[in-house]
């Protein structure tokens, strides 16, 4: 087993795009997912990682093995890819062997390795089949068993669930996570999705434009985003953002005229961002909570709970609440002041604790 | 092809039937007087006026052909080039198809070249042909070898045209798989994208077949005494042998019967393949 070391890492593409001097650490047997919007670099880092693309500077080294692209590099990799990239002309058992074949095992070692892979990734289907006659999750299942077949140290996936359906899709996030941890293999996954990312990964790196915005636990990147990118990316349904004074005397906080009787953070500025999860707002009073009214826009049932798009003066704002309200209602929503989060509008960064 | 119903009345229909019918006749009525031609006695081939129906029958004509060193010789030599040209030039073919799938600046070159020797004028290059062909030592060689280069070289945009559409329709993301399998360039290369592709690379085996089978201006020029069927045929027609050159015709033809008979079906799906999934 081996660590995966990224060092300042640029990858520059003429149309734009790209990675841009990102460095990042993977321990070994950690789950990674690499989360950002499309366009932001994440699957470029990726294929750097696995060796398909060239960095124009920069270095990606696992273990004590040489650098990306050359062969004790790829040896130490495998890859599934987004539409699995199975081989059409082969039957499953040729497709979970090829990687051996290249590598001239033993025909009896490749049949108990193949079928070990096979069994390992819960591919349940008669082996002499072809892959167009499988269903997409059993697919999934093919790219897996290939990419565990030759035991690589570091297995990347590249939005290996996108195209799968909703359903599938969550019951193999549960089996790929406990999977993962089953083989104490390093995964580094790709994705757009933030849910997927906050179920899967021990690690979390939110990338932007090319650039590493934040890096930490799901935990720490839901309670304590450091940017006012990451908090609106995270979460679902999203963050509510505002503009916010400082009161020149009592230096509280006022949005929309309302003074919330929260003090603003040391040494912010006189503008500042402010933003809250709409799990916290409630209409029950709590304490610590702030009262602010607003009008009942539109109401949407999540199942879990009910989503009321509301108007707080000009500022629309979203509350995941435990009961039904009426559209064109005025209500009183109760917010939670500890749960504020507080950013620089010039920078964008997060101020004050910052844990 | 497709079902969608006509709704034609009597008059359209029987336009269309007379129309139909000139059109089978136009492309039927050459080939019946050839295979008359093949089966008749050389004085009936003569006859003024013509007879529509042969009045005696005789196959002198058929087993001529295969007793006749000459024509045996042309039949084997004919066979002998098309099918190495068809192999070089669907490999080559195929190698350039698959640069010009994956490379921007291949596609770019490969097409320009190979419209550009498809419009070049043929005979233009027959000269410095004959005189490579004679420094390489295989100017009107007895196996026809230096023919079968000829072809090879002229079949070659064929094939990877044929071919280039199958190539292009691979996922870049399956070869980018076997690569970090553990494939080498060429692994993939015969491993994943021929397979993948050879319902194009059999077309294309067959049109350069068919292609050389056919060829007459080089062949004429490069096999001046060890012949290939089509210039064989030429100087049995002018030279009066009418009927041996009739059965020889018809033979020339069971190739492209062959081809269209048996492959037909799946021969279209190639032609079309990877336009579509």
């Amino acid at each position: 087993m081996a660590d995966l070391a990224v060092r300042n890492l640029t990858r520059r593409f003429p149309s734009g795009g790209g990675v841009l001097d990102v460095s990042l650490d993977v321990p070994s047997g950690e789950f990674v997912v690499l989360l950002g919007p499309s366009g932001c670099g994440k699957t470029t880092l990726l294929r750097m990682i696995a060796g398909l693309e060239y960095p124009d500077s920069g270095e990606i080294r696992i273990g004590a093995n040489g650098d990306s692209g050359s062969t004790t590099h790829r040896e130490s990799i495998a890859m599934v890819f987004q539409n699995f990239a199975l081989y059409p002309h082969m039957t499953v058992f040729q497709n979970i062997a090829f990687p051996l074949k290249l590598r001239r095992v033993a025909r009896d070692e490749i049949e108990r390795r193949v079928k070990e892979s096979a069994a390992k990734a819960g591919l349940a289907v008669d082996l002499g089949r072809f892959p167009r006659e499988l269903s997409g999750g059993e697919r999934q299942r093919v790219a897996l068993a290939r990419a565990l077949v030759r035991e690589p140290e570091i297995i990347l996936m590249d939005e290996a669930l996108a195209s799968l359906d909703a359903q599938l899709r969550s019951s193999l996030r549960v089996e790929l996570k406990t999977f993962q941890r089953r083989l104490g293999r390093t995964f580094v996954y790709v994705t757009h999705d933030q849910a997927e990312a906050l179920a899967l990964a021990d690690r979390l790196v939110v990338m932007r434009a090319g650039r590493v915005e934040q890096v930490g636990t799901p935990q720490e990147i839901f309670d304590f985003p450091q940017s006012e990118f990451v908090a609106a990316f995270v979460g679902n349904p999203p963050m509510n953002f505002f503009s916010a004074q400082r009161a020149p005397q009592s230096g509280s906080l006022i949005v929309e005229g309302i003074d919330l009787k929260i003090k603003a953070p040391e040494g912010c500025p006189a503008q500042i961002r402010i933003g809250i999860r709409p799990e916290y707002l409630a209409v029950e009073k709590s304490d610590g909570s702030v009262a602010i009214d607003v009008v009942v826009e539109s109401v949407e049932f999540s199942g879990a709970s009910y989503v009321v798009y509301a108007k707080l003066g000009n500022s629309s704002i979203r509350a995941a609440l435990s009961r039904h309200v009426e559209p064109g209602a005025h209500l009183t929503l109760y917010l939670d002041a500890a749960r504020l989060h507080f950013f620089d509008p010039s920078t964008g960064r997060r101020i004050g604790n910052s844990a | 092809m497709n079902g969608r119903a006509r709704d034609d009345n009597g008059a359209g229909r029987t336009a269309r039937f007379a129309l139909e019918a000139f059109v089978i006749a136009a492309a039927v009525l050459p080939l019946y007087l050839l295979a008359k031609q093949s089966v008749s006695p050389e004085l009936e081939t003569f006859a003024w006026p013509p007879h529509w129906l042969p009045h005696r029958l005789t196959l002198d004509h058929f087993l001529s052909v295969f007793e006749v060193n000459e024509l045996r010789g042309a039949i084997l030599r004919s066979l002998a080039v098309a099918a190495i040209s068809a192999a070089i030039a669907t490999t080559l073919g195929a190698m350039l198809a698959h640069a010009m799938a994956r490379s921007a600046i291949a596609q770019r070159v490969g097409f320009s070249t190979v419209s550009g020797i498809r419009l070049l004028p043929m005979i233009a290059v027959a000269i410095p042909l004959g005189t490579i062909l004679a420094t390489l030592g295989v100017y009107d060689s007895p196996s026809g070898i230096g023919l079968a280069i000829v072809h090879a070289a002229i079949a070659i945009p064929t094939a990877a045209l044929t071919i280039y559409a199958s190539f292009a329709a691979i996922p870049l993301e399956i070869e980018e798989a076997a690569w970090i399998d553990g494939a080498s360039p060429l692994r993939i290369f015969l491993t994943i994208d021929l397979p993948m592709a050879r319902a194009a690379i059999a077309t294309a085996l067959i049109l350069c077949f068919i292609l050389s089978w056919d060829e007459f201006g080089f062949a004429l020029l490069v096999q001046q005494t060890n012949r290939t069927l089509p210039p064989l045929l030429y100087y049995y027609t002018v030279f009066g042998n009418v009927g041996p050159a009739s059965a020889l015709a018809l033979l020339m033809m069971i190739p492209a019967v062959i081809v269209v008979v048996a492959l037909g079906p799946s021969l279209r799906g190639a032609l079309t393949a990877g336009s579509s999934r």
